[in-house]
């Protein structure tokens, strides 16, 4: 399973990003080989408009079947419901680490 | 120039009656800068039929000082995509092509944001199956309404849409042939400003001397030096900021053809709706001189560009 979340840093100690559709750096945890990979959203971050939906696209294209995010506008989340993704809503200021960890120990609600 | 320093005689104007089809938008910077009032008492002093566009179709106001004498409404509907799923393969490329972003596709039939399409067809045109079919979507509503001399052509657009250019490409397309157009375009110096002046002949900057005011000023005639479209200026509320606009102006090289003082008797009158020149021979008088300079200023720059 892959489980995608959009960061501030390059690392997994870094806080989650609060703008889903403009965050420049998501990060990709698999959690069959317990690696994970950080991978670029530059391009739809600086979108006029449909950054959030671009973004949706994007990870949903890497084959993502869990976000975990701060904060998911309406019209992306509705592109992650039709493409199955689950998205679980993690508190401000957590750490990529952190919603990892609060996501196995099923302490996140769904968005 | 000085205010009123170019007199233009009646005759002449009437004399050439094919230069006498032009338009004039009008734009400011920011809001609140009483644009719609110069533009509305401007078009009531021409002793002639005057059209005028509203295009700030977010929040139009021309109408309030009109009253309400609707001759026409009509909805304003674009093209929306339908996909067919039988035919479609998910390959994608209607996504990709679409510059609004309104088509998100993964690899299945994709899913459309109506709200975000312009309706340019082009989704239809890039499908290599066929698989877009045309739909129709409205997106707001433009309202006619005469009181006068005054035509008045309203654009309102639906509530939830994204983008207000479509509607205001429908409202110019109603701009008709030898008369003489005025466009209120809406605030600030962005894709719907640029849209709704577009192709005009002139466009009249209406400002006020604050510090703000005057950098929001110099977005717009930046714009519209890109667009090369001659520029006047009118300083509205005069006194009530402490920056000096004709300084401001002289920079550029952009003539100030009237200042209106900030004056309570102009606000009253705004505020109950009524146009100022109807109220105030005074401002009539003001307006006629200013209605003159333009029409002048405007055959003199408009045909300039016109030998390019
Ligand atoms: S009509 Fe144009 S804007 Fe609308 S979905 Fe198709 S490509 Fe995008
Ligand atoms: S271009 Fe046509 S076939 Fe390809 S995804 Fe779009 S609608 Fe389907």
């Amino acid at each position: 399973m892959k489980i995608a979340i959009p960061l501030l840093g390059k690392d997994m100690s870094s806080p989650v990003n609060d703008r889903f559709g403009r965050a420049e750096i998501f990060v990709i945890f698999d959690t069959s080989t317990t690696s994970f990979e950080i991978i670029d959203n530059s391009d739809n971050k600086s979108l006029q408009q449909g950054a959030g939906t671009q973004t949706a696209e994007f990870i949903i294209k890497k084959n993502v079947n869990v976000l975990l995010a701060n904060n998911v506008g309406p019209k992306a989340l509705k592109v992650l419901e039709l493409a199955n993704v689950k998205v679980f809503r993690v508190p401000e200021g957590t750490t990529a680490e952190q919603a990892l960890n609060l996501y196995n120990e099923g302490k996140l609600l769904l968005s | 120039m000085k205010m009123g320093s170019v007199k233009l005689p009646q005759k002449e104007n009437k004399g050439k009656k094919n230069k006498s089809n032009f338009v004039v938008a009008f734009a400011s910077g920011k809001g609140g800068t009483g644009k719609t009032s110069v533009v509305l008492n401007t078009a009531r002093v021409l002793s002639k039929q005057i059209f005028v566009f509203d295009c700030d179709v977010e929040e139009p106001n021309c109408h309030i000082f009109l009253g309400n004498y609707l001759t026409e409404k009509k909805e304003v509907t674009i093209f929306n995509p339908i996909i067919n799923k039988e035919q479609c393969t998910g390959c994608g490329e209607c996504a990709r092509f679409c510059e609004e972003k309104a088509l998100v596709c993964w690899g299945s039939t994709p899913i459309l944001f109506p709200e975000m399409c312009s309706g340019c067809k082009g989704c239809k045109l890039v499908c290599p199956t066929n698989a877009i079919i045309e739909g129709e979507r409205e997106i707001g509503k433009i309202e006619v309404r005469q009181a006068g001399n005054i035509h008045l052509f309203s654009g309102i657009m639906n509530v939830g849409e994204e983008s207000p250019v479509p509607i205001i490409k429908k409202l110019k397309d109603m701009i008709p042939e030898r008369n003489i157009s005025f466009i209120d375009a809406p605030p600030g110096s962005s894709c719907p400003v640029v849209a709704s002046v577009l192709n005009s002949n002139y466009l009249v900057l209406v400002a006020e001397e604050t510090p703000f005011g005057l950098s929001d000023l110099q977005l717009v005639i930046e714009l519209a030096k890109k667009m090369e479209i001659p520029v006047g200026v009118v300083n509205n509320r005069k006194g009530l900021g402490k920056e000096n606009i004709s300084d401001f102006l002289k920079r550029f090289d952009i003539p100030l053809l009237l200042e209106i003082p900030y004056d309570k008797e102009i606000f009253n009158a705004y505020s109950k709706g009524k146009l100022i020149v109807d109220e105030s021979k005074k401002y009539r008088e003001l307006f006629e001189n200013f209605a003159r300079l333009l029409l002048d200023e405007v055959e003199k720059k408009a045909g300039k560009n016109d030998q390019k």
